[in-house]
């Protein structure tokens, strides 16, 4: 983050924060997304592209973008890099068998250079299911504690149930907030 | 438009030739220089690769053949970076010892800098030893029938909550899924002629390199990836994706059950059993509105409900 972006940002009236949601396919992203909106989370299909939502939170006016995660989408990622606040990595904590597959996407991801001013939230999703990893194995398997290059934080949450979202949610936009918005 | 992406792919195939000829000619380059002139290669590749993605949002986004056309041209910057990576191991050696800089605390939710989490003796770099008890599996099996009543219930478990369920490696078996255990997600992977019958389950179906399989299930979400030649009988409360796949077939889930205890599973499984999108593949490798060409739907005249029947009527004799 240039000192022109923290000048432009400051500028605007309306603080406005950028997120980028991604993860491996059948993570749980758009359910997520979804669920902090309010909507309706039992008939949700596999993301094809995109989708936007707009939220107002702490103040801040939340622009969450939720792109696909599968394999021959992937590469099409960084076109949704450009001006990202704030990365979330979306885990599937029960899904053993690609947190390997997860953990190089998530480190291929942080070597970008677009990516270098973002802070980045990973949840460790579907805590409702009986076999999925605590976030402190969620932490050690993704090598979390190996990143130096950006802030970050790991929770442990349901989009099913809609547990810890909000403190996720809470968590990047008041770590963005206080890189970004400083000067106010 | 289509001047431009043709200028667009003129002036890139230009630039990526004489990238790989500068690989090629790496060999003859001096020892001492060998590191910067990999340097000024990988930042010609991030230029290449940027100019892709700018292109990217410039070209209509729907056109399905560009589309492919850059991804293949992506593909092949990959295995050029790759080549590169190979080429620096082999070429420079590694350094003796270097300092490494002062680990910074990160902020952590969970566990706060103050309190770090116990380290385990294993080291860092190792991949994670994560026990795959948890889920009920069968996997390098051939010729066999496969009942999850069989399996035993992970340690503790009395049974209630859903559990997921890994197959891996399969060929040529009868896998029948359908007990008073609840199930969360199927994971499949690399099944050859099998059949498989999946009572209704509250997570996903996903499924990997199968061939010549027949499945019927009902699940939340259903994505199949890198298959083929496969029947699918499928209840899904959403649309179903296929990538990288070829031949497959669907149809509904049917009766495979009484339906006084099918309507008790979907319930149990959080299903809507009024609401099915089997017809309603997506196919990630077809982004065009006509029909994709790697899947249809059966023929009334191909749909064998005695399939099910009969795998189904084994566990009850």
């Amino acid at each position: 983050m240039g000192l022109l972006t923290i000048l432009k940002k400051n500028r605007q009236k309306e603080k406005e924060i950028r997120l980028l949601m991604l993860g491996l396919d059948n993570a749980g992203k758009t359910t997520i997304l979804k669920r902090i909106n309010g909507e309706d989370i039992d008939t949700i299909s596999p993301t094809l592209g995109f989708n936007i939502k707009t939220l107002e939170h702490k103040g801040f006016k939340m622009n969450i973008w939720d792109v696909g995660g599968q394999k021959s989408i992937r590469s099409y990622w960084r076109n949704y890099f450009e001006q990202t606040d704030g990365l979330v990595w979306v885990v599937d904590s029960a899904d053993r068998l690609r947190l390997e597959d997860c953990k190089k996407e998530l480190h291929e991801l942080l070597l970008e250079e677009r990516l270098s001013g973002a802070s980045l939230l990973v949840f460790a999703n579907k805590q409702d299911l009986p076999g999925a990893l605590s976030d402190d194995q969620i932490r050690e398997a993704l090598s979390l504690d190996d990143i130096q290059t950006h802030h970050w934080a790991i929770l442990a949450c349901s989009a099913k149930s809609g547990a810890n979202l909000l403190k996720g949610m809470d968590w990047i936009v008041g770590d963005i907030g206080s890189r970004i918005y400083l000067l106010d | 438009m289509a001047d431009a992406s043709r200028e667009f792919r003129a002036t890139f195939d230009v630039e990526k030739q004489s990238i790989e000829d500068a690989l090629v000619g790496l060999d003859k380059v001096p020892k001492s220089n060998v590191q910067a002139s990999i340097d000024n290669l990988v930042q010609r590749i991030h230029a290449l690769e940027k100019t892709v993605t700018e292109k990217i949002s410039i070209l209509p986004p729907y056109d399905a053949r560009m589309c492919m056309e850059v991804q293949i041209k992506l593909l092949s910057i990959k295995s050029m970076a790759e080549t590169l990576s190979q080429l620096r191991t082999k070429l420079v050696p590694k350094a003796k010892f270097s300092f490494k800089s002062r680990k910074t605390p990160a902020t952590g939710i969970s566990s706060p800098p103050t309190t770090p989490a116990p380290k385990s003796t294993v080291s860092h770099k190792s991949s994670p030893t994560i026990d795959q008890t948890h889920f009920m599996k069968f996997e390098d099996r051939a010729d066999d029938y496969l009942f999850i009543g069989s399996l035993s219930l992970p340690l503790g478990d009395d049974g209630t909550t859903a559990k997921d369920v890994a197959l891996t490696n399969l060929q040529n078996c009868t896998v029948n899924l359908v007990h008073d255990i609840p199930l969360g997600a199927i994971h499949i992977r690399n099944l050859k002629q099998c059949t498989l019958v999946i009572p209704p389950v509250s997570g996903s179906i996903l499924l990997h390199d199968c061939e010549g399989c027949t499945l019927i299930g009902a699940c939340h979400q259903s994505r199949m990836h890198t298959s083929s030649n496969m029947d699918i009988y499928l209840h899904v409360t959403s649309e179903p994706i296929i990538e990288d796949c070829t031949d497959m077939r669907f149809a509904p889930y049917g009766q495979i059950l009484p339906a006084e205890q099918l309507d008790r599973l979907f319930e149990a499984a959080q299903l809507n059993p009024s609401n099915n999108y089997f017809d309603k593949v997506k196919d990630f490798n077809w982004l065009k509105q006509q029909q994709s060409p790697n899947w249809r739907l059966m023929d009334a005249s191909e749909i064998k409900p005695e399939i099910a029947q009969r795998i189904l009527t084994r566990d009850r004799v």
